[in-house]
């Protein structure tokens, strides 16, 4: 079923910050109620933005992988 | 070309091997300079007077007997996230107070193995994020030292100790080292194990060492890995690439300083030219803002809910915010990463060192720790990078370059840091440093 709620259609958020700042906001009311939410608003607003702009970097499916591996947690203590 | 200032690491290091000055006396010397700077500098979270003189007559004993080790008696500051046995690691954190290290973090443990005195743990922000630390810029008491190895950097520059640890995550080796008129050196990701380091987010964290002069962060590097003080920097006019996207974000004086400098550079002999990124500069600090969030929730999310009344609002909020990436977008950030990091890599082959400024302005005032913008981008890269002071603002405040070599080049950065610092002025005493 077809919905559009903010920025998102069909429940898949477009790329832009809006629709992150909704989302980002959604999940910040349900965690941390609407209060502590409001408070996180200018946070909200930078992290919406960076992940908007991550959002729009593309790669193939077969690209490398994200180094999941690093340093062992006991080097890293 | 500036000569070596008298309370440097090297010249302690051969004095002491001379037997001209006794460990006990280098660590009377900074106790005292320490008691008188220390009410209005706030350099320390704790000191560890008699220990630390108890150690020195022990070295002098030492020394005495024939055995001079490579840091015979130095007296360092640790920042106060890295354990100290016996000293308390408060990370600037109430809840911690009373919480004494059992073990040496490995890399003090190096450093005593070295002959070096810790003399104590340095103010930090809280957790080494961006509330503010009790320390003051010896520059101007208005100002901010920087963050989040304030205390090390405050200390460094008011010549309580020739040498500092730090730690950095986003910019907080080169900042505090910039705003105070030291020397912040963060060589590559992983040079040292950060084993027994508070974390703030894992794949960011970086030891960093600050000092007077670049010498001085060459030589602790070098007895760090090497166990040995017995090395020569080789000083040859580098090739830089200047770099115009942090100009066009810098205030004039820095622009303008920076620009200036270039040119000197040039006239002793150096090749400068103008050049541009090869990747966005706005993404690099989107990818590494979303990493280092999210890292941050992941360590302290925990701590958050039993002892939210005691965290920093800034870093309360960076760990709330965290929680709420989505773990596909973190994972997306650590692919592009990678992909930058190969960019930036192949980039930097084209010179000795990248040259911009550590900061886009002199130091902002006490309510923030400064913008880490500049140096953030170096530590989500992985790359060494190093903070020289360079001059002094209109009004009286210190500026600051940055070099930046290829992941793995600590060494090549620091010979051509060495060059830079030859022709660049020696800044005076701060002026809440000198005895009145």
């Amino acid at each position: 079923m077809a919905s559009k709620v903010g920025g998102m259609r069909d429940g898949t958020p477009d790329d832009g910050p809006e629709s992150w700042r909704v989302v980002l906001g959604a999940a910040a009311v349900s965690l941390f109620g609407a209060e502590r939410a409001a408070s996180l608003e200018g946070e909200i607003a930078r992290m919406a933005e960076a992940l908007a702009r991550l959002a729009g970097e593309e790669f193939d499916l077969r690209d490398p992988a994200p180094d999941l591996r690093g340093l062992s947690g006991e080097e890293l203590g | 070309m500036s000569e070596r200032p008298a309370f440097s690491l090297c010249g302690l290091v051969s004095q002491v091997k001379e037997r001209r000055l006794h460990a006990s006396e280098l660590v009377a010397a900074c106790l005292e300079r320490i008691e008188r700077l220390e009410p209005r500098l706030r350099a320390w979270a704790f000191l560890d007077r008699h220990g630390s003189q108890r150690e020195a007559e022990q070295l002098d004993r030492l020394a005495a007997a024939g055995t001079v080790l490579p840091l015979h008696g130095i007296p360092v500051g640790v920042k106060d996230i890295i354990d100290v046995a016996g000293m308390p690691t408060v990370a600037g954190f109430e809840p911690y107070r009373g919480r004494v290290a059992s073990a040496d973090a490995p890399i003090v443990a190096r450093l005593r193995a070295l002959g070096a005195v810790i003399l104590g743990k340095t103010h930090t922000t809280q957790f080494a994020f961006a509330d503010p630390a009790p320390s003051v810029n010896p520059w101007h008491a208005g100002r901010t030292p920087g963050g989040s190895s304030a205390g090390s950097g405050v200390a460094v520059a008011a010549r309580m100790v020739p040498v500092a640890l730090g730690t950095q995550t986003a910019g907080s080796v080169l900042r505090p080292a910039a705003y105070c008129g030291a020397v912040g050196f963060k060589p590559s990701y992983g040079w040292f194990s950060t084993a027994g380091v508070v974390p703030l987010a894992w794949s960011l964290d970086h030891l960093g060492l600050l000092t007077c002069t670049v010498e001085d962060a060459a030589l602790s590097y070098v007895a760090l890995l090497e166990h040995r003080v017995d090395f020569a920097l080789q000083l040859r006019p580098p090739r830089l690439v200047l770099l115009a996207e942090f100009l066009d974000r810098s205030e004039a004086v820095v622009r303008e300083h920076v620009l200036g400098l270039a040119q000197r550079f040039r006239e002793a002999g150096a090749v400068v030219e103008e050049r541009r990124l090869p990747v966005d500069l706005d993404l690099l600090l989107a990818v590494h803002h979303v990493l280092m969030t999210s890292e941050l929730a992941a360590a302290h999310h925990r701590n958050l809910r039993r002892y939210a009344g005691y965290y920093g609002p800034r870093l309360r909020a960076a760990v709330e915010m965290g929680q709420l990436v989505p773990a596909a977008l973190e994972l997306h950030a650590r692919r592009i990463r990678a992909r930058l990091t190969r960019v930036i890599d192949e980039f930097l082959r084209q010179a000795d060192a990248a040259l911009l400024p550590t900061v886009p302005a002199p130091a902002p005032g006490r309510e923030t720790t400064g913008d880490r913008s500049f140096q953030a981008v170096w530590t989500l890269c992985r790359t060494p990078s190093i903070s020289l002071p360079s001059g002094l603002s209109p009004d009286g405040l210190p500026l600051a370059i940055q070099l930046v070599a290829r992941q793995e080049h600590d060494r090549a950065l620091l010979q051509v840091a060495a060059w830079c610092e030859r022709v660049l002025p020696r800044l005076p005493e701060p002026p809440f440093a000198t005895d009145r």
